[in-house]
C-alpha cells in the first residue's frame, strides 16, 4: 500500500550518497556529520549535505508510514519528519473531513498552541484550499498576499508558519501541512522540491491508511449491527412475553366466568349455544396466546450476564487498542488514561465490550468531528469498594433538563446538538440493564459547551 | 497541543522492556529507565535514533510531562545517528516542556547530532548542554 521513491531519486541519492560501511551502518552517518561540523552558521554549509539530508529525511518518511497507523499517529510521524527536514519547531496538519461537508478538522500541530492552530485552520487555511487543489504544489506564505490578508499574515508570521503542502489524492485536497522554516537561512529549491515529493506521498499513505480503516469500521458496523438486531429480538420477545402475561388474565377471568354461566344455563337454550361459543373462542384465544409464547421462545429471555473477577485495565487498554484507528479514521481524537495498578473488577468482559461500544459510539454521533473522546478508569477516593470507569468528550453537551431521558428505551435526546442521530433510542438503556446486571452503576453529567461523561461504577472484586 | 497520557500507545509498537524496569529498546536504539537529579530527569539514549525509536522518545516525553516532571535532560553522547524524525521530536517537545513552564536540555550531543543540528541552524530552538554537571549547576547555553 506505499508509495516507493521514485527511482529517478533513488538514483539520484545513491549517487549523492557515501557508501555504507556493512560491518559498521553508523559510520556513513559519522562520515556525514564531519562532512558539516566545520559549517556553523556559516556560509560554508555545502549545499550537497542540505540535499543529502532532504533525500534522507525522504526516504526515512517511506520507512515510517505504515497503513495501518491512525491518523493522529500518522500526523505524528510525518510532522516530527517534516520539522527535521526542514529543522523548524512549528508545524501544523489539518483534514479534509472525507464527507467535503464541514470545515477543515485540526489533526495535530507542534510548536503552536491547539486554539491557536484552530483558529489558522479556520481563518488562512480555508481561504487557501481552492488555491492548493488549482497549483498542486507548496505555496509560500509571503507570496501569497493576494488571498491573505494583513491580519492573516501576521497571524501566520507570528507563528512561524512559512510555508503550505497539499496533502493530494488523485481528484481532491486530503488536508494541508503546515511548516515554518529555519531561521536567517532560507530553504534551498532542492529541498523544497523534495518536502513536494514527501508531501505527496504521505498523501497517498495517508489516504490509504483512511481507506484501510474505514473499511475496518465498516466491518465493526456490521458486527454491532448484528448484536443490536439480536438486542431488538430480545426485546420484542420480552414484550411478546409481558403481553402474554397481561393477555391471559382477563381471558383466563372471562373463561372461568363463561363456564360458571354454562353449569347454570338450561338445556337447548339458545344462551348456553351462545355460551359454547364464547368459551370455545377464549379456548382459542388461550391457545393462540401460549403458541406465540412458544414461537417467541421466551424461557430464556432475561439478559444473561455471567459476572467474574477480572482486569479490568487489560480490557481497557485492548479495547482502547482495538477500537482507536477506527475512532480517527473518523477523525476523533481518542485517548485512554489509565490508573496504575487498578484492583480486580467484577463485569462479564463481552458485555463490559458491549457497554464500551454503546458509549464510544454514542460520544462519537453527538460530538463534531475533531472532538476528543477520552476513555478513563480511576479508584475512587471515596468509595474504596468500586472503580470508576469514564467515557468523556468534549462535544456540545446536553442540557439537564434532558439528561434523565438517556437511559429511556426507544427515546433520542432530541435538539441542535445531533449530528446525525441515527438508531433506535436502545443503546444507552441496554448498557443500564447491562451494567446493573453487573451489579454496577451508569450515571449521567454533561455541560452545554464543555461536553458529556458517562460514569461505570463496578464493584471491587 | 496536549497529547495523550503514557498509556495511551494505541497501535504504536509497544517498548519492550529490558533489564530495568522502564529501560526501552528498538533495534539496536535504547532509552534508559531515568535517573532523578533533584528537579532533573534524566534519560540516556543510545544507538540509531530512527523514525520508529523518535516515536519511543516522542511517547516518554509525553509520559514524564503527564508525570508532572518538568526539566528533563537527554544524554545524546551515543546516538550514532538522527534521523530527521528525531531531530523533529526534539524540536517539537522543546515546544512542549516550554508550554508546560519547563525545558529540555539535550546532553553531551554526539558528533552525529550536532553535525545535523549545526546542518540546519536549528541549535537556537534547542538547548544544547555539555554534560549533565553544566545543567545542574545552572551553567546550560540555549
Amino acid at each position: 500500500m506505499k508509495k516507493n521513491p521514485t527511482p529517478s531519486m533513488a538514483r539520484k541519492l545513491s549517487q549523492e550518497m557515501p557508501r555504507p560501511d556493512p560491518r559498521h551502518p553508523s559510520r556513513q552517518s559519522r562520515t556525514r556529520g564531519q562532512a558539516v561540523t566545520r559549517s556553523v552558521d556559516g556560509p560554508a554549509v555545502r549545499e550537497s549535505d542540505l540535499q543529502r539530508h532532504s533525500l534522507l529525511s525522504f526516504f526515512e518518511l517511506s520507512k515510517e508510514l505504515d497503513y495501518s497507523l491512525n491518523i493522529y499517529d500518522f500526523a505524528d510521524r510525518a510532522l516530527f519528519n517534516f520539522m527535521g527536514h526542514l529543522g523548524t519547531p512549528h508545524s501544523a496538519l489539518w483534514i479534509l473531513p472525507p464527507e467535503a461537508t464541514g470545515s477543515l478538522v485540526l489533526i495535530r500541530s507542534h510548536g503552536i498552541p491547539e486554539s491557536v492552530a484552530r483558529q489558522i485552520g479556520m481563518q488562512c487555511i480555508e481561504t487557501l484550499v481552492d488555491r492548493l487543489l488549482r497549483d498542486r504544489r507548496i505555496q509560500f506564505r509571503d507570496d501569497l498576499s493576494d488571498i491573505f490578508t494583513p491580519a492573516d499574515l501576521e497571524l501566520l508570521r507570528s507563528r512561524g508558519l512559512a510555508l503550505f503542502a497539499p496533502l493530494l489524492a488523485p481528484d481532491k485536497l486530503l488536508g494541508v501541512v503546515a511548516l515554518g522554516t529555519r531561521q536567517n537561512t532560507a530553504a534551498d529549491p532542492f529541498e523544497i522540491e523534495v518536502l513536494q515529493a514527501s508531501a505527496e506521498f504521505f498523501a497517498v499513505a495517508l489516504q490509504n491508511s483512511m481507506f484501510y480503516h474505514q473499511l475496518q469500521e465498516s466491518v465493526r458496523e456490521l458486527r454491532q449491527a448484528n448484536e443490536n438486531l439480536q438486542e431488538l429480538d430480545r426485546a420484542k420477545n420480552e414484550f411478546v412475553s409481558n403481553m402474554h402475561h397481561e393477555l391471559r388474565t382477563p381471558v383466563t377471568v372471562m373463561q372461568m366466568y363463561a363456564e360458571s354461566l354454562l353449569e347454570e344455563a338450561v338445556a337447548g337454550s339458545s344462551q348456553r349455544e351462545h355460551l359454547k361459543i364464547v368459551l370455545q373462542q377464549t379456548e382459542k384465544l388461550k391457545r393462540m396466546l401460549e403458541n406465540l409464547l412458544d414461537y417467541s421462545g421466551l424461557a430464556g429471555n432475561r439478559i444473561e450476564v455471567q459476572s467474574g473477577p477480572g482486569d479490568i485495565s487489560a480490557l481497557l487498554r485492548d479495547y482502547y487498542d482495538n477500537r482507536r484507528n477506527g475512532v480517527a479514521a473518523r477523525l476523533h481524537d481518542f485517548r485512554l488514561v489509565l490508573e496504575d495498578d487498578l484492583p480486580a473488577v467484577i463485569f462479564e468482559p463481552r458485555r463490559m465490550r458491549q457497554v464500551l461500544d454503546i458509549l464510544l459510539d454514542n460520544a462519537m454521533r453527538f460530538t463534531p468531528q475533531g472532538a476528543r473522546i477520552t476513555l478513563r478508569a480511576h479508584r475512587l477516593p471515596d468509595d474504596p469498594a468500586m472503580v470508576r470507569i469514564q467515557m468523556e468528550d468534549n462535544g456540545p453537551g446536553i442540557a439537564a433538563d434532558k439528561l434523565h431521558k438517556l437511559f429511556v428505551p426507544f427515546l433520542q435526546v432530541d435538539g441542535s446538538l445531533t449530528r446525525e442521530k441515527n438508531g433506535l433510542g436502545l443503546g444507552l438503556a441496554l448498557a443500564n440493564r447491562l451494567v446493573q446486571a453487573m451489579g454496577g452503576k451508569i450515571l449521567a453529567a454533561s455541560e452545554i459547551d464543555r461536553g458529556t461523561t458517562f460514569t461505570l461504577l463496578l464493584p471491587i472484586a | 497541543m496536549s497529547r495523550p497520557s503514557g498509556n495511551s500507545e494505541g497501535s504504536r509498537p509497544r517498548p519492550k522492556p529490558a533489564g530495568s524496569s522502564r529501560e526501552i529498546l528498538a533495534g539496536d536504539f535504547k532509552m534508559s529507565d531515568g535517573k532523578r537529579r533533584g528537579s532533573l530527569m534524566l534519560l540516556e539514549l543510545s544507538g540509531r535514533l530512527d523514525g520508529r525509536a523518535a516515536q519511543l522518545v516522542q511517547q516518554r516525553c509525553a509520559e514524564l510531562r503527564a508525570q508532572g516532571m518538568h526539566v528533563l535532560g537527554l544524554d545524546l553522547s551515543q546516538v550514532t545517528f538522527l534521523a530527521s524524525s528525531g531531530l523533529g521530536v526534539f524540536l517539537a517537545e522543546t515546544e512542549e516542556f516550554k508550554e508546560a513552564k519547563g525545558s529540555l536540555h539535550l546532553i553531551a550531543v554526539s558528533s552525529v547530532v550536532s553535525s545535523v543540528v549545526n546542518l540546519l541552524n536549528v541549535g537556537r530552538f534547542l538547548s544544547l548542554v555539555p554534560s549533565v554537571d553544566d545543567l545542574v549547576v545552572g551553567k546550560g547555553s540555549r
